[in-house]
């Protein structure tokens, strides 16, 4: 503990001074522009925030966005983890999903959105995106993992008569896992993100987005602020919590399954 | 088992690694296999396991071959007693890790086992794996006088019961009895 003080002392006077910076620029920047419509103050949003934090209706919102996206990230990831498999072992799946994962990948998630709104009804639209932008990052990560398989270990099994079964569980799998998890740490940011963007464009009700629009159509600049501050902080504890269980839920599977891999990305 | 090479042609690039290679090995319990580094001993073995392409004929007279790979070639993801119960079953796999002296290892990381110990792991494998013809690449690297020893006993033991081609640098007077020898 002793000798861990410094560092951990070392590491909150980094960010203190680098949240005193931006907040010092902030301010400067209020102050010089001088119309709160533009930019209001730290003292505003930080106001703003209070007020919102003591209402029911906040968490009601939050938690609304939250269990959309999170629900549209669990199937991107079942869904990615089934591509990324089937695309792998397979020349004539791989030839017909490989552009398809590419061109979900390049495409603006704008312009899946207002073309999941012509399609879908409004609420689901964001689920539908966040499906949408998880899967090709969960499915390339499974991809990557098995394609990296290691091609001695896979002449051994040849040599052996390894079945499929037995490849996988051996070799394919473990080989997938540390790219797997990787791409699923990636995509909750992303998926959030382009949930809450979903949620903007297609003015879903009660949600994280809706107040964000809300926000700009009445020109409330504080609470605008507040709003992406919220999105933000939601964002990092997402990444965090889910890493965290990532890793907890890794471990115990590869603990009871007898596997050593070194599942945690440094 | 005898097997029959016929006109084996084998290139590497732009290298003629055998070039019409005709002979009989013939394998009474143990055949040892000779030559310099880089004649393609483990080629040869390589083709007869069905692992390299080749112009020209082998017959082997069984499919079921095991090899010793000159890379120990364990699965590290696994404990040691998983990567040698792959290929046969776990009671199998104790009693060869155990006749190795790897009893204290079977719930252990390949990764954290020494050389030496990832050798005798390998050859545990190989030699759990139910074939009639088992094939060597340097069984004896890295290993000293003592381990090679009772590697040398245990091979002889097994060669009653199936045939081995053995590839090596080592020497071996009169360690192997009945056994022949294939100079490349």
């Amino acid at each position: 503990m002793q000798s861990k003080l410094p560092s951990l002392t070392k590491k909150i006077l980094k960010v203190t001074l680098a949240l005193a910076f931006w907040l010092g620029l902030w301010l400067i920047l209020s102050k010089a522009v001088g119309i709160e419509l533009l930019i209001p103050p730290p003292k505003s949003v930080i106001l703003t925030l209070k007020q919102m934090l003591v209402q029911k209706e906040f968490y009601e919102t939050c938690l609304r966005s939250f269990l959309r996206i999170t629900c549209g990230y669990a199937l991107g990831t079942a869904a990615g983890t089934a591509i990324g498999i089937l695309i792998s072992f397979s020349s004539v799946l791989k030839s017909i999903f490989k552009p398809f994962l590419t061109a979900v990948k390049t495409t603006p998630v704008v312009s899946f959105i207002i073309l999941a709104l012509v399609w879908i009804e409004r609420d689901s639209v964001p689920v539908f995106i966040t499906i949408l932008m998880v899967m090709p990052i969960v499915a390339s990560g499974i991809i990557t993992g098995i394609e990296s398989a290691d091609n001695y270990l896979l002449e051994m099994a040849s040599v052996y008569k390894f079945s499929f079964g037995k490849k996988l569980k051996y070799i394919y799998l473990p080989s997938a896992v540390p790219s797997f998890i990787s791409g699923c740490e990636t995509a909750i940011g992303l998926g959030w993100k382009a949930g809450v963007a979903a949620e903007v464009i297609c003015m879903s009700r009660g949600t994280v987005g809706k107040a964000l629009k809300d926000s700009q159509v009445y020109m409330e600049t504080a609470e605008l602020f507040a709003w992406t501050a919220i999105i933000i902080i939601i964002s990092l504890i997402l990444e965090k919590l889910l890493a965290k269980l990532f890793d907890i839920i890794f471990k115990k599977a590869l603990q009871k399954g007898g596997y050593f891999i070194e599942h945690k990305n440094k | 088992m005898n097997i029959k090479i016929n006109n084996l042609t084998k290139k590497y690039g732009g290298k003629t690694v055998f070039e019409n290679y005709s002979n009989t090995l013939e394998i009474n319990g143990i055949l040892l296999v000779k030559g310099a580094s880089g004649c393609g001993k483990t080629t040869l073995m390589k083709m007869i396991a069905g692992l390299e392409s080749y112009s020209g004929e082998i017959s082997v007279p069984t499919s079921k071959i095991s090899f010793m790979f000159q890379e120990d070639r364990l699965i590290p993801f696994v404990s040691v007693l998983k990567n040698v119960a792959a290929v046969s079953d776990i009671e199998t796999a104790k009693r060869y890790l155990c006749k190795l002296g790897l009893e204290k290892e079977f719930n252990s990381p390949p990764l954290s086992l020494s050389g030496g110990m990832r050798r005798r792991a390998s050859l545990a494998r190989a030699l759990s794996y139910p074939a009639d013809l088992v094939i060597l690449d340097e069984p004896f690297k890295g290993l000293d006088e003592e381990l090679k020893q009772k590697e040398v006993e245990i091979i002889k033991e097994e060669s009653k019961a199936r045939d081995f081609i053995i590839v090596t640098h080592e020497s071996f007077d009169g360690e192997f009895d009945n056994k022949e020898i294939l100079y490349l």
